[in-house]
């Protein structure tokens, strides 16, 4: 056998053996590639077809580009959000769970790798995937940019909650890959939660919404000066948002409808509604709000996750 | 010197939860004490759930103690992690394949794993597919491979790093005739290499031919640990002496009883029609009746085979004296042998603590090769 140094720890600067397998086996299956062009099927054919059917009912298209670029734009972020929020985790709710049902999660952490080096491996691995899906729409977002009515503004926000999204759902689905025995039971757990998340939130804030503005009667949403603004509706509105943000499709729509209103593209003012006319309270827009909180809160996800497989187990 | 030592080394699943304790604990190692001295091929033997695996996954630091520790080479299990893997490489019982793999890559991936400089791996790869007789399928599929090639390709594995000691859990387990015989001189070869070698099987057998020493665990506990003819010597102070021959059994039961070692001789318990009036073979009174087929009359009656098992503790030169002294008497000697059934009685030995009481060490137990292996 060969001579080896294996008392020296680093040898030499070498892409983490754990991160090119990672790649490698990413890269090789059919999935990946099916995947991606599935996915850009479905996003190209629905902008053709908002194209078309607005474009349809107008002889000269340049009169009203403008509101059909708008369209597409909100179309096109809306399903990058569903999309990104579901299949992001899907690379990673396996990446645990299925090393442990391989039975080479004790070989791997039977090696002197780092369990930070097993862990960022495969988040990263997950999120090159989940960026090159959002960057193979970048040609349908032109189109949208083409034909105007999109402002660059609007693609940030988007696009911010966007990759904070794949962030927050790629960890979680790694951190409970991590903590479940079975792929499944870690695909189902981390599917709930996504969902829950991405849709669950938003249709509780409308049913909720549309009681309390049912109850609460036309007092909420009516515009009144800025003196009639009494530290409990600041309050209510404060909590309002912090709902609003929790979910990336409810923060999209208000951050996009606040920044149509106000051109502020940072903040809002509370209370929401009273923010519209520009009274009120400055706060962060939503899509902050939701960054800030989905990127700690992943930070915290991935520590935890290497910590677990950083333990000899217990039992 | 000792490569690896273990003080109390403990462990007890189903722990501390929500106020559970005890009641659902479970012993699995108990206060172990062992060393294995550098250099020796060291086996584990124990049937399923007597804590084979729990120990070396123990020692591999991927499972957590309950108490107690070990070291391997002078690092400490519990705090010198690092060291301690870089020192051993572990085979668990199970394949651990990535299907998408082929052998090179698999070889390759867990080399870089353990920091072999890429420049180092090549060569290294087709060292280690050499040693385990892989080289042929170096491009092929891991998943393409056969359950002999996996294990080998798998004890490859754990080389990449070439690490001082082996921890190997049932090397042999699941091979077909065949590989174990392939997994078994792979292993004395890596043995001459100087390894230090742990590794644990559920058939004493399987072991006898490969391990300088060994520990028989049951339920957690060792029962013996040792060499090999200490731990015999330990479990069964005397060896039985099968002699077949034609002639009288009278003559030859004097002979034997006369010889130097003998502690008793006696007939084959089981193989006699049994007379109301035999008593029980193990009797230390002299005066046994003859087998029955010799009190039956008959044309030729010393043509009829005969069977007397000695239970005998003396050396080789003993042994030999009493084959001459048989022989010298007119003992018509056809064979002469040590009994086979060693030592697997006693690790498969009373099944459960059942109603009816069992003889301390149940020799008519058939040794089972656990066929239950669903861990």
């Amino acid at each position: 056998m060969a001579e080896l140094n294996t008392q020296n720890p680093k040898p030499q600067i070498e892409i983490s053996p754990m991160f090119q397998k990672e790649l490698r086996s990413r890269m090789r299956t059919t999935r990946t590639y099916t995947v991606l062009t599935v996915y850009l099927a479905i996003v190209s054919t629905l902008a053709m077809f908002l194209y078309i059917g607005a474009t349809i009912n107008a002889p000269r298209a340049n009169s009203n580009s403008g509101t059909i670029g708008a369209s597409i734009f909100v179309v096109l972020v809306g399903m990058q959000i569903v999309f990104v929020s579901f299949i992001a985790p899907a690379f990673t709710v396996g990446a645990i769970s299925n090393e442990r049902e391989r039975q080479t999660y004790d070989l791997l952490r039977v090696t002197p790798l780092a369990s930070q080096q097993i862990v960022i491996s495969k988040l990263l691995s997950a999120l090159g995937y989940t960026a090159l899906m959002v960057l193979a729409t970048v040609p349908l977002f032109s189109v949208a940019f083409l034909l105007g009515g999109v402002e660059m503004a609007q693609l940030f926000m988007a696009l911010s909650v966007v990759l904070a999204s794949a962030f927050l759902f790629t960890t979680l689905g790694l951190f409970i890959s991590g903590r479940m025995k079975s792929t499944l039971g870690s695909t189902i757990l981390t599917y709930v939660i996504t969902l829950g998340l991405v849709l669950g939130v938003p249709v509780m804030l409308l049913v909720g919404g549309s009681l309390l503005v049912r109850l609460a009667g036309p007092a909420l949403v009516s515009v009144g000066p800025a003196s009639a603004i009494t530290p409990g509706m600041v309050t209510l509105g404060v909590a309002a948002l912090l709902l609003l943000s929790i979910s990336p499709i409810t923060a999209t729509v208000i951050s996009q409808l606040s920044f149509q209103a106000t051109g502020n593209v940072m903040s809002v003012t509370s209370p929401f509604l009273y923010g519209l006319s520009g009274n009120g309270v400055l706060l962060p827009s939503p899509f902050i709000i939701l960054t800030v909180l989905y990127v700690v809160l992943g930070f915290i996800l991935l520590a935890l996750t290497i910590r677990r497989v950083a333990r000899p187990e217990q039992q | 010197m000792d490569m690896i030592e273990t003080r109390d080394l403990t462990k007890l699943y189903g722990e501390a939860r929500n106020g559970l304790r005890r009641s659902t604990q479970q012993v699995a190692v108990h206060k172990l004490n062992l060393t294995v001295p550098a250099g020796a091929v060291f086996g584990l033997v124990g049937p399923t759930g007597a804590g084979k695996t729990t120990i070396l996954r123990m020692l591999a630091t991927l499972l957590a103690p309950t108490s107690g520790d070990a070291s391997i080479a002078g690092y400490s299990i519990q705090s010198d992690v690092v060291r301690v893997r870089r020192t051993i490489g572990y085979m668990p019982d199970v394949f651990g394949m990535y299907a998408d793999m082929t052998c090179a890559e698999y070889l390759d991936f867990f080399a870089s794993c353990y920091g072999v400089p890429k420049a180092d791996r090549a060569t290294l790869i087709n060292d280690l597919l050499q040693l385990v007789d892989l080289s042929h399928r170096k491009d092929d599929l891991v998943d393409r491979l056969s359950r002999g090639m996996k294990q080998r390709l798998g004890l490859a594995r754990s080389l990449a790093h070439d690490p001082q000691v082996l921890l190997l859990d049932e090397p042999t387990a699941m091979l077909d005739p065949r590989a174990r015989i392939e997994m078994r001189e792979l292993i004395g070869e890596l043995r001459g290499m100087g390894k230090t070698i742990v590794l644990s099987s559920p058939i004493l057998a399987d072991l006898e031919d490969m391990c300088t020493h060994a520990a028989l665990l049951v339920n957690g506990i060792i029962k013996a640990s040792g060499t090999l003819a200490a731990i015999r010597t330990k479990l069964r102070p005397h060896r039985v002496i099968a002699i077949r021959f034609l002639g009288e059994p009278e003559l030859a039961m004097s002979v034997c009883r006369a010889a130097h070692g003998v502690i008793e001789a006696h007939p084959p318990p089981s193989l006699e029609p049994k007379p109301a009036t035999t008593p029980p073979p193990t009797t230390t009174d002299a005066a046994i009746p003859a087998p029955a087929p010799t009190t039956l009359a008959g044309p030729r009656p010393l043509n009829i085979l005969k069977e007397l098992l000695v239970s005998f503790n003396g050396d080789y030169n003993d042994a030999s004296n009493l084959l001459r002294a048989l022989m010298h008497t007119g003992v018509q000697v056809v064979s002469f042998g040590e009994e086979a059934d060693s030592l697997e009685s006693v690790l498969n030995p009373v099944p459960a603590p059942v109603a009816t009481p069992e003889p301390d060490i149940a020799i008519a137990d058939p040794p089972s090769p656990s066929p239950d292996r669903t861990k």
